[in-house]
């Protein structure tokens, strides 16, 4: 029997603000589902386009979510405009590539916002559940 | 004389009084009477005049203190007694009984759900939420379990449970439970001592009362709703009405006309406020106010133009009708009614209740409203009247956490300047390192750590069959579950064999564990960038507490993330900057003077340049205080005063700037590793004067009123982009003479956490330029937040080669310029793509 298909998110969170959110999701036991996988960056404005469209077009999730720091509290002044900027060219890239909008997210958590990110990471593994596979997934 | 300093109250001045110390060499205790650390700014979601979160900022500097070995935190304890003089104070201390040895408790919370007595009024949310009686405090550091004895059964009536041994002992696996604790004296000697004991609401019901505090539903005070608004609250940052509904109309009634505290903190809540829900309606009823500050009148135009409503008025008065809705009337320069589901009472603010215990003891008084007072005849604001004994932040009077930042920071200078013969005498002497030869290159030979976390991890998901996974993972030869990872058993013993070369450890969050893994991987001896944490309890267990097998699956994914990462670390050492030890003050202005004085005290050599020939006939300078300071200066062998002089071009980073004098009979070039911005405000250009060149040597920013603006946020007033560079006085706002010498002193505490040491030792994670693959298309240079990033040429086989170079000074490893370069030219050391990618691809491999 084929197994059920089930969305594989890969989060971005900044060191900052969202990987703490995410931390504080758990500390208050928010639970949301297993499919994201975080990876802790230093800042939002850390992830190369490249990396985001490698992972979507080389079929490895389904979805990619950046989480950064609310405007004007980014550590580094501004990465998080910078990655503002970078998420216009991805979802220009998407289109290009055939991928739909809802495959890529950029959202801002503080680090009080646990119950924000587990909220955002429920949507998106939704929103993913209702679009299907990524079609470059073989 | 001592090197040590005694600060007592955790809040943001304290915790930032602190800092600065440990950056100047100082060992410090900081003394909190609650279990655990923050004061006000732990409780409160955003902050004025920024808007900030005030968890994002307050907890990264939190972890920063509880990490460093010179500091030592004494939460839940209070001072008996202080005897001595300055430079040699003896301290007496009463540390109050958790029943939970700190030492002991891992935090990992297996007693709170076998504890029987629960619905516990929490303090930390005045009053709201419930918590059992053995629980944590707050979300915030120390943490470590404490019972509450007048809730305990065991306490109370000797039996818990039907066993002998009370079910949170049972439950308790590092037996950190100990129900004999008594409150414990103990004796510390220090040099000098700060009170930074802060600020409270005064909820009294003579005030409140007649507005339906504590007797009508949903009126509370602005504290109060502070724990609504934050995600850490009791209700995870929604805010509800007593009966669970969610408020639609919003009132606040500023009470405190003291000050433009209670107004700001009003315009910060509704802000907030309408920042979550839009659709909601805020008003606020508030006396005549007057903001003195620009980036407060900048902060209310803010809430003003995103929808919260202001209304001017002198009586108010409230009537609930038990509809369950408010009508408030209001009469004076504005007249009318309005109807509100919640009303904030914003009350004056007093000093913290414990001080006037506090103030007997150590013999300074306090004034009606609970403040300290300063030393008679004294203008200086955080003198008191007992020499070696400083104030700041809401001891000294009622303020925000930024004017409070800024007197913490001039505490700190005042104390180092009184100890600099001490400076660096109790410091604890660096860890002896043995660490094991590791090149890049050498093949992956990993050993994991999984910890079990009590229940929280090996509870919640199958850790024998996760252990077997991660076992049949490529380089990985062993694998040990621990209790605890935290006590570093595990990580020594492993590590101590040699074998290894790599360390992966399956535990909490990095984000609160990594300096402290670090530390046990390098006592282990190995490299700490050869260490992974895999946050297999705040990001696996604890989310997917209701699958086991789920919870399982997950955590099999994120080890092999981990571990296929962990292959590809390398080992990195940390970068020393030498750093010249002397200072240049541009501007003989009150702060300017303040400032340098207060180096020269330290022992810092400091020059001042003045354009102006005669410094005391400057307006600003005629404060008789400001006077004194001017003498006192001009009589200081470390501080070389050029007058009539003007900078010219000026060179450098973070501790080795180089900087040229233009006298009138020459030129003369100095060496300094810091700069302080003291030029007081523009007054416009004049035709004789050429412009300033340094200020674009430094790439200094002005905004509209011409005022200088440095790096964002409430913490960061008086620090430029520009790493070394500071500003202070009426350069950087509209200030008065008084607070321009505090200015000026905050400004010496940070400019003396550089250049008192010899050298810098920053973290080797910052940007790596890959020669072979950089072109020189200097796309990262621009957006290089540090301005790091410079452009070079050179010749190479012939040709001209065209490459950009790092300053690994200034540097901050944001990874903004790995982002921007479209040829892999340049990263990050230990986020390095590769790593990444190897990380990303092994999500998949399990599916």
């Amino acid at each position: 029997m084929e197994k059920e298909y089930e969305p594989i998110i890969l989060t971005f969170c900044c060191n900052w603000c969202a990987y703490a959110a995410a931390d504080s999701a758990g500390t208050a036991r928010i639970q949301y589902p297993s499919n994201i996988h975080i990876i802790r960056y230093m800042c939002s404005g850390m992830v190369h386009p490249n990396m985001v469209m490698d992972t979507l077009t080389q079929g490895i999730a389904d979805g990619v979510l950046i989480c950064g720091c609310h405007p004007g509290d980014c550590h580094y002044q501004n990465g998080n405009e910078k990655a503002e900027a970078r998420a216009e060219a991805i979802k220009l890239m998407l289109e290009d590539m055939g991928l739909e909008e809802e495959r890529f997210r950029l959202e801002w958590t503080s680090a009080s916002e646990g119950p924000k990110f587990a909220k955002i990471v429920k949507e998106m593994t939704e929103t993913l559940r209702k679009l299907g596979p990524n079609p470059y997934k073989n | 004389m001592k090197g040590s300093v005694l600060v007592v109250g955790a809040g943001p001045a304290g915790m930032r009084a602190s800092s600065e110390l440990l950056q100047q060499g100082f060992k410090v205790y900081l003394l909190e009477e609650k279990p655990t650390i923050g004061g006000k700014m732990a409780q409160i979601d955003k902050m004025f005049p920024t808007n900030e979160c005030a968890t994002c900022t307050a907890l990264p500097r939190m972890l920063e203190l509880t990490s460093n070995p010179n500091m030592a935190i004494l939460a839940f304890a209070e001072v008996t007694s202080i005897e001595g003089s300055p430079g040699d104070f003896k301290v007496k201390i009463l540390k109050k009984p958790r029943y939970v040895d700190p030492m002991k408790c891992t935090a990992c919370t297996d007693c709170f759900p076998v504890c029987p007595v629960g619905g516990i009024p929490m303090e930390f949310n005045l009053g709201r939420g419930a918590s059992k009686a053995i629980s944590f405090y707050s979300p915030f550091p120390p943490r470590k379990a404490l019972i509450y004895p007048e809730k305990c059964d065991y306490i109370l009536k000797g039996k818990c449970g039907d066993k002998d041994k009370p079910p949170c002992v049972e439950a308790c696996e590092p037996e950190a439970i100990n129900f004999s604790q008594k409150p414990q004296e103990t004796e510390i000697n220090v040099g000098a001592i700060i009170l930074s004991t802060g600020l409270d609401e005064v909820r009294e019901d003579k005030l409140l009362g007649k507005y339906g505090y504590n007797k009508t539903p949903n009126v509370l005070t602005a504290l109060e709703y502070e724990r609504l608004l934050s995600g850490l609250g009791p209700t995870g940052g929604i805010v509800k009405c007593d009966d669970g509904k969610e408020p639609q109309s919003l009132a606040w009634l500023v009470l405190d006309d003291s000050s433009s505290i209670g107004f700001m903190t009003a315009a910060a809540e509704a802000l907030g406020t309408i920042e979550k829900n839009p659709q909601v309606s805020v008003s606020i009823l508030h006396k005549d106010i007057s903001l003195t500050r620009d980036s407060y009148s900048d902060f209310y135009s803010q809430s003003k133009e995103s929808g919260v409503q202001f209304i001017h008025t002198d009586s108010v008065t409230v009537d609930s009708e038990g509809t369950g809705e408010l009508n408030i009337s209001y009469e004076g320069k504005e007249k009318g009614n309005l109807k509100a589901e919640m009303l904030i009472l914003v009350p004056p603010l007093a000093g913290s209740p414990s001080v006037r215990k506090l103030s007997e003891v150590i013999g300074i008084n306090v004034d009606e409203h609970g403040f300290f007072e300063r030393a008679d005849g004294d203008s200086h604001p955080i003198h008191t009247s007992r020499e070696g004994i400083f104030l700041c932040g809401g001891a000294e009077g009622p303020k925000g956490i930024d004017s409070s930042i800024i007197q913490a920071c001039s505490a700190a200078a005042n104390v180092a300047a009184l100890l600099a013969p001490a400076r660096g005498t109790e410091i604890a002497p660096p860890v002896e390192k043995d660490l094991k030869p590791v090149k890049a290159e050498d093949e992956p030979e990993i050993a994991v750590v999984i910890c079990r976390c009590g229940m929280n991890i090996a509870g919640l998901l199958n850790i024998d069959e996760l252990v077997e996974y991660t076992l049949s993972m490529p380089h990985v030869k062993q694998v040990e579950i621990t209790p605890f990872g935290c006590d570093g058993v595990a990580v020594k013993q492993l590590l101590g064999t040699k074998k290894f070369n790599r360390i992966v450890l399956g535990a909490c969050s990095p984000k609160t564990h990594e300096d402290l893994f670090s530390l046990h991987t390098e006592l282990g001896g190995l490299n700490q960038h050869l260490l992974e944490i895999v946050n297999l309890r705040n990001q696996c267990t604890w989310v997917h507490s209701t699958d086991k097998a789920e919870a399982t699956e997950k955590a099999k994914t994120l080890m092999r993330m981990g571990v296929s990462r962990t292959a590809l670390l390398e080992p990195l050492e940390d970068i020393n900057i030498q750093i010249t030890p002397s200072c240049l003050v541009i501007g003989c202005t009150p702060c300017g003077i303040s400032c340098a004085l207060t180096l020269a005290k330290m022992g810092l050599e400091v020059y001042v340049i003045e354009s102006e020939n005669d410094p005391g006939k400057i307006k600003e300078n005629q404060d008789p205080l400001v006077k004194s300071l001017l003498d006192d200066l001009k009589g200081n062998e470390k501080a070389k005063i050029y007058m009539g002089a003007k900078i010219g071009a000026v060179e450098g980073f973070i501790g080795n700037y180089k900087a040229e004098i233009v006298k009138k009979d020459g030129k003369e070039d100095i060496d300094i590793g810091s700069i302080l911005i003291a030029t007081g405000k523009k007054m416009g250009v004049s035709s004789n004067e050429n412009e300033t060149d340094y200020e674009a040597d430094l790439a200094l920013t002005r905004d509209e009123k011409d005022y200088f603006t440095g790096m964002l946020g409430i913490l960061n007033p008086l620090d430029f982009n520009t790493e070394g560079v500071f500003m202070c006085g009426s350069a950087r706002t509209k200030i008065d003479a008084l607070e321009s010498v505090i200015d000026g002193e905050a400004a010496a505490s940070r400019i003396a956490g550089i250049i008192s040491k010899e050298q810098r030792l920053k973290s080797p994670r910052i940007s790596f330029v890959v020669d072979e693959s950089c072109d020189g298309c200097a796309y990262c240079i621009e957006p290089c937040p540090a301005h790091a990033i410079t452009l070079i040429e050179y010749m190479y086989e012939d040709n001209i080669k065209k490459t950009v170079q790092v300053n690994e000074a200034v540097c901050r490893g944001c990874g903004i310029c790995m982002a921007t370069c479209p040829k892999k030219g340049i990263y990050v050391r230990h986020f390095k793509p590769e790593q990444f990618t190897a990380m990303i691809k092994s999500i998949q491999e399990g599916a």
